[in-house]
């Protein structure tokens, strides 16, 4: 091949995709009349241009089949819920069971809403820098808050590669989380309990680090150098000079708070919608003992073990955590917010609500995952649109009180829940003010 | 065949006798299946080049599409996620495939012969890049419309251009190694 055909075989190439220009084609033709070889290179992409149609053509034939095999599976199921139940595999009593894997679920989702669509993030130098460590390194030490309030507890975790240790505020429960295999292992210290717990299918698919989430957003950005990053010039915060490094979209707000010598990241700043989260203390590639992320039952501990179903998120498990709340927690009071920090406050004490009532453990894990699987359908609804929570100061059954009214995505009308827990739809103008 | 696993199949008869409205939300989960399925399984397949293989990844995409999108997105990001979880699937049974060594289906028949043709082609794919297979398979799924692979597959245009240029080029050196140009 002669060096002056190289670019023309780029065009040949174009040529059967059919993306060639007018004036490109007139310079293919010209060569190709005096250019027996290229001629011939033509002729050959044009015949796998042709198997390829006949192969594709094959298998798309066979298509709609499939599809309608996958609709009569799906028609034939039973109606509700529409997703595979998720089992968990967890111990029969303790707060393993009601707190500390519902918090699993629970911040498995925080973050499970839609991803950033189209945003963009700045190329400085500074910010390929930033990010290094987030995206490559191997280990990770973070402390998580949910909310604003920098005083409020932590969540700690350990992560190494898939894995991640977990350690709950407020909750004597640590997770050890693999989200290779979509399998926790929870343990009590207290009580020297362990428990499996199954988290195949969509907790899975939600479930990573935070650190997992802005490494996600990042990997996406990075591609974006043509829109800014916000320079947040020198702060001191925890004691430590920091400078910092934003940027918005929508509803969505990322801020990184570096080392200005090493550009390593000291803390995070996430802004979802209405949820805040802070990442703070991190430390990269710190050593992680093996121990404290392996799988394996700790010496000295009991395995419990049964199964439960985690299912669709719907309105009706919403208004069953409502109830819940208002019923087993406060003393017949809606909470003042539904906000997931103050939820977190709560956490001991519902669960010793939960494990001093008369029921056997089964069901006291059952109230337990009840009372997230509705908050979650909460979460998701925070997440996607308009929302009120009115419920603070009402009694559970007050006839006529909304407490908590929302305009599901794509429909013209709202839904309300009233004190009293029954629902109603309604038109946009009679929504309660 | 297609079966739903039996974890996968509801067993709600016995606990949930609420009359829910599940012939609406039946047809929402039909209609999300009609439009995204055959994009799905293009990706699917694209990935996997093989037809049960990507049955298979793009039935479980759908039932996590049915599980979380429906209510949470709209129609804009909808399509892109739904696309994203494919690949990622796929790319995840890649690997569990690579640690377990290759499929022994494809009986490989190194022959020159017309009608081994199709086989050698699909050899050839499955030897390319999996950011420029996708594109090229994507491009006969979708009635050569390259700006429909870059609305799906979230690239330029003129990236899948490139990509589909870089794609004939790598597969011709594929299928003619051995003989001279």
């Amino acid at each position: 091949m002669k060096t002056a055909c190289h670019p023309i075989r780029d065009l040949i190439a174009d040529s059967v995709t059919g993306s060639l220009a007018a004036e490109q084609a007139r310079q293919l033709d010209e060569h190709l009349r005096d250019c027996a070889a290229c001629r011939r290179y033509a002729e050959a992409l044009r015949r796998e241009d042709r198997l390829l149609t006949q192969l594709v053509a094959g298998v798309i034939s066979d298509v709609p089949a499939r599809r309608e095999q996958l609709l009569h599976a799906l028609r034939h199921r039973p109606p509700q819920p529409i997703n595979q139940p998720i089992r968990w595999r967890i111990a029969m009593k303790s707060r393993i069971g009601i707190v500390g894997a519902a918090a699993a679920v629970l911040l498995a989702t925080v973050f499970g809403g839609p991803s950033l669509v189209g945003t963009f993030f700045g190329g400085s130098i500074t910010f390929a820098q930033v990010i290094q460590p987030i995206l490559h390194a191997q280990t990770v030490v973070v402390d998580t808050i949910v909310g604003e309030d920098e005083t409020a507890p932590a969540i700690h975790d350990v992560v190494k590669g898939a894995r991640i240790r977990r350690t709950m505020p407020n909750v004597d429960s640590v997770a050890i989380i693999n989200l290779d295999q979509g399998r926790m292992l929870t343990l009590d210290p207290g009580q020297k309990a362990a428990a499996y717990v199954d988290i195949q299918g969509p907790v899975v698919e939600g479930t990573r680090s935070y650190l997992g989430l802005v490494r996600e957003i990042v990997t996406r950005l990075k591609d974006r150098p043509d829109l800014p990053v916000t320079q947040l010039g020198r702060r001191a915060i925890d004691g430590r000079d920091v400078v910092g490094l934003e940027v918005r979209e929508a509803n969505t707000q990322l801020t990184i708070w570096a080392d200005p010598r090493t550009a390593r990241p000291l803390r995070i700043e996430v802004r979802q919608g209405q949820s805040f989260t802070i990442l703070k203390n991190i430390e990269f590639d710190v050593p992680v003992e093996e121990a404290l992320v392996s799988m394996d039952v700790p010496v000295g501990y009991t395995l419990h073990e049964t199964t439960l179903d985690m299912r669709e998120f719907t309105e009706q498990d919403f208004v069953e955590t409502l109830r819940l709340w208002a019923q087993l927690v406060l003393d017949g009071k809606f909470p003042e917010s539904l906000r997931l920090e103050d939820l977190m406050g709560q956490m001991r004490g519902i669960g010793e609500k939960i494990d001093h009532l008369d029921v056997p453990g089964e069901e006291k894990m059952q109230l337990g995952l009840k009372l997230w699987r509705g908050y979650t359908f909460f979460h998701v609804v925070a997440h996607g649109g308009a929302y009120r929570y009115a419920g603070a100061g009402a009694r559970l059954g007050e006839a006529g009180k909304a407490i908590f009214w929302y305009q599901p995505q794509g429909s013209a009308t709202w839904r309300v829940i009233y004190a009293d827990l029954s629902t109603a739809d309604v038109v946009a103008e009679d929504v309660p003010k | 065949m297609l079966e739903l696993r039996s974890s996968q199949v509801n067993d709600r008869s016995t606990r949930d006798q609420a009359p829910a409205p599940e012939a609406q939300g039946r047809t929402t989960d039909e209609e999300f299946v009609r439009q995204h399925y055959d994009h799905v399984f293009a990706v699917c397949y694209g990935i996997l080049v093989n037809v049960h293989d990507a049955q298979d990844a793009a039935q479980e995409t759908m039932l996590r599409g049915l599980v979380k999108a429906a209510r949470r997105m709209g129609p804009d990001q909808l399509g892109p996620w739904i696309i994203r979880v494919a690949r990622n699937l796929c790319i995840d049974r890649l690997r569990r495939r690579k640690r377990r060594g290759p499929p022994a289906e494809p009986p490989p028949t190194p022959s020159r012969q017309d009608l081994n043709a199709q086989l050698d082609l699909e050899q050839a794919i499955q030897r390319l890049p999996a950011e420029l297979r996708v594109p090229l398979l994507m491009y006969y799924f979708d009635g050569r419309s390259a700006q429909t692979i870059a609305e799906n597959l979230n690239i330029s245009h003129s990236g899948v251009c490139q990509r589909l240029r870089l794609a004939r080029r790598q597969l011709h050196e594929f299928l003619t190694e051995g003989s001279r140009e």
